[in-house]
């Protein structure tokens, strides 16, 4: 049986922010992880899994091997952790690529022990400008 | 050595040949080298083939064998027959060495939490037998069981004669695998009078010897230590690392006190829940179905210990109880590996833990002279701790924190520091930015916020409200309030921007989490001063902040309800 208790809003901040770091540098702060943390990763038409800090990296810089920036997310705080809803942009040889991904974390002990991540995919410079031209946004 | 298939199909060679002798010794073999505590499998069903057959001193040896066996797979009860044969058998053939032998293995079959008591006659006995054999073997299991005897009694000058005459004992052989005992129980007796650096040095050279000699325990010595060690050293992350090792190990072989050693571990590391997740796992309704052998003591004390971390009150009470029948005795792990406190320590933190602070000011007071009889540095500082070494830092509703000691706690207001140090005290050891923790504390204004906004969900409805009446209106003033909660909403629901970091607003961060820490240290010294104390020497502030938790005076944190 494990158990679970309601994070606190500092908590999540403060996990989410590193979170973002991570995103955006590679490099994973102290505590941010458990050490068996479980990473569900959902691509695009696939999905692929890892137990442990060494395969979650892993399979983040297998996708995005540079580094990048978040400018934008926004953080919910949940029972049993929080949902944070990121866009990313990093730079390629041909410009700025962009992605948006939800990723919902479960938090025990202070750290985050499973995390499920949804990934709309990789949009080139090409695709964005494409769906600029032809989508108006309602919002940002 | 030759691998067991050959052993084996050397056994049935020797049955079909009615050779008894030769399957004396193939299933001698196959016993030789078993690791403490694993199951054992179809072995005993070929010694006991072969004890059936054999007569004379092979027939002792194979009750010897049988005896150890079910000892080493944690089935005492079944090998204490075998013992007592072996023992009237070696003594009817005058063998010192084998009745040295037998007597070993007797102790390993009553190795229970109530024989204590005949594992000093029989010890006793033993050294009597070992005194006049020259072999190596009889004089080390001589040696050993004395020492564990005398630390289960917390016999201080036999311990340190037994640590004494092993050192002579290597240094004479020159043995690796009395290197191993000599230098592992070297390193425990280091442990308990809090020298780290030689028990580190020592758990080196026991390791060593134990690969050299090619001993199957020296990895679960190698562990033991190393858990003992971060421990004490406060090392999180090795106490993490080793935990997960016990984990692994004592589910996979379903050893519960290795897994409550990992409980242990992660209690001590501050991972309260997943400690707890494993005393769930392990410690059932009441500790009834733990089996009453080598390990029960360890495993019932180790647990209940952390049953009363964790807030387990039914397992508190009911180890309490079972531990209460077993005062002034030394928790030891196996042969003397490691110490794990006495039980009137466990009692000790049970009590408190149930909020009987009388009793646990007794128990408290028979540790400490349990502890002061062996010396035992590291748990004096931990007992002298105040409220038993378990402090509350609680938000609770209104803005009202519960702060202090066990047994000795109070409220007061809520300052930012206080959510600050929640923060610093939850990850000890680690670095945080300071720009990253001001950002986690929510609504500091002197400080670039990142932008992670948690929903003002009351706000958001009301917008949503007026936003359904104005859909309905064509006038233009609505149709301009309409467009502009729209832009409301968007952002409020959007994801937000992002603002950089700079050095100015790092600068900006240290100096105000710095004056909020602070604030809050001297508000916790204000109702309890020596917490107050702890927490000024071990929490920093700067461009990283974090809390260094001190090894001398160790705390469990509870930081939330």
């Amino acid at each position: 049986m494990t158990t679970t208790t309601m994070i606190d809003t500092d908590t999540a901040r403060l996990l989410a922010g590193q979170l973002i770091e991570f995103l955006e540098t590679g490099e994973v702060a102290d505590g941010l992880f458990a050490p068996d943390v479980f990473c569900d990763f959902t691509p695009p038409e696939w999905r692929l899994q890892a137990q442990g800090l060494g395969g979650t990296v892993a399979i983040r810089k297998a996708g995005h091997p540079s580094k990048g920036r978040v400018p934008q997310a926004r953080l919910d705080v949940t029972e049993r952790g929080f949902v944070l809803e990121v866009e990313e942009i990093w730079d390629g040889d041909d410009g700025e690529w962009y992605c948006r991904e939800l990723i919902r974390a479960d938090v025990t002990d202070s750290s985050v022990s499973a995390i499920s991540v949804y990934c709309t995919g990789d949009w080139s410079p090409a695709q964005r400008a494409r769906h600029s031209a032809e989508v108006t946004l309602l919002r940002p | 050595m030759e691998g067991r298939a050959d052993l084996l199909h050397a056994f049935a060679m020797a049955r079909d040949a009615g050779e008894v002798a030769a399957m004396t010794e193939a299933a001698l073999a196959l016993a030789a080298d078993h690791p403490f505590g694993v199951h054992v499998g179809s072995i005993p069903a070929y010694l006991h083939e072969a004890h059936t057959a054999a007569t004379g001193r092979d027939r002792v040896r194979l009750a010897i064998a049988l005896a150890r066996i079910w000892g080493y797979g944690n089935e005492a009860e079944r090998g204490a027959p075998f013992a007592a044969e072996a023992v009237a058998g070696a003594s009817e053939l005058d063998d010192p060495a084998l009745l040295a032998d037998a007597l070993d293995a007797q102790l390993l079959a009553r190795w229970g939490p109530d024989e204590l008591a005949d594992r000093v006659a029989i010890t006793a006995r033993l050294s009597d037998v070992a005194a006049y054999v020259p072999a190596v073997e009889p004089r080390l299991s001589a040696h050993l069981w004395r020492l564990t005897t005398a630390l289960e009694t917390l016999d201080a000058p036999v311990l340190l004669r037994q640590l004494r005459a092993l050192d002579e004992l290597a240094a004479e052989s020159q043995s690796p695998k009395v290197r191993l005992f000599a230098d592992s129980r070297r390193a425990m007796h280091a442990l308990i009078t809090g020298d780290l650096d030689a028990a580190e040095r020592l758990r080196a050279s026991a390791v060593a010897a134990g690969e050299q000699a090619g001993a199957a325990d020296t990895m679960a010595i190698a562990h033991e230590l190393a858990g003992w060690i971060a421990r004490q050293r406060g090392d999180q992350a090795a106490m993490v690392a080793e935990a997960a090792t016990f984990e692994q190990y004592g589910t996979a072989e379903g050893i519960p006190s290795i897994v409550a050693d990992g409980a242990a571990l992660l209690l001590a590391a501050g991972k309260r829940e997943r400690a707890r997740s494993l005393l769930d796992q392990v410690a059932g309704a009441d500790f009834s179905h733990i089996p009453r052998d080598v390990d029960w003591l360890l495993t019932v004390g180790t647990l209940t210990e952390v049953a009363a971390a964790t807030g387990a009150h039914e397992l508190t009470l009911a180890g309490a109880r079972q531990l209460e029948r077993y005062p002034s005795r030394a928790i030891v792990n196996s042969g003397g590996v490691v110490f794990g406190g006495v039980v009137d320590d466990v009692l000790r933190q049970a009590a408190s833990a149930l909020g009987r602070d009388e009793i646990a000011r007794k128990w408290a007071a028979s540790a400490a002279a349990g502890y002061h009889r062996i010396g035992a540095r590291w748990w004096l500082q931990r007992l002298a701790l105040p409220g038993a070494g378990v402090a509350f830092l609680v938000p609770g509703t209104d803005g009202v924190w519960t702060v202090g000691t066990a047994g000795a706690t109070a409220t007061i207001r809520e300052v930012k520091g206080l959510r600050y140090l929640r923060l610093l005290l939850e990850r000890p050891g680690s670095q945080i930015p300071v720009l990253a923790l001001s950002a986690a504390v929510a609504g500091h204004g002197e400080v670039d916020e990142p932008g992670l906004e948690v929903l003002d969900r009351q706000a958001l409805a009301a917008y949503r409200r007026r936003l359904a009446e104005l859909d309905e209106s064509s006038d233009p003033a609505a149709v301009a309030e309409r467009e502009a909660l729209l832009a409301e909403v968007s952002a409020a629901t959007g994801l937000a921007g992002r603002q950089r970091s700079t050095g100015s607003s790092v600068e900006r961060a240290r100096v105000a989490v710095q004056k909020s820490v602070a604030a809050a240290i001297k508000r916790i010294a204000e109702v309890d001063p020596s917490l107050g104390r702890l927490l000024h020497d071990t929490v920093r502030t700067g461009s990283s902040c974090g809390y260094d938790p001190d090894p001398a005076r160790p705390v469990r944190w509870v930081l939330s309800r």
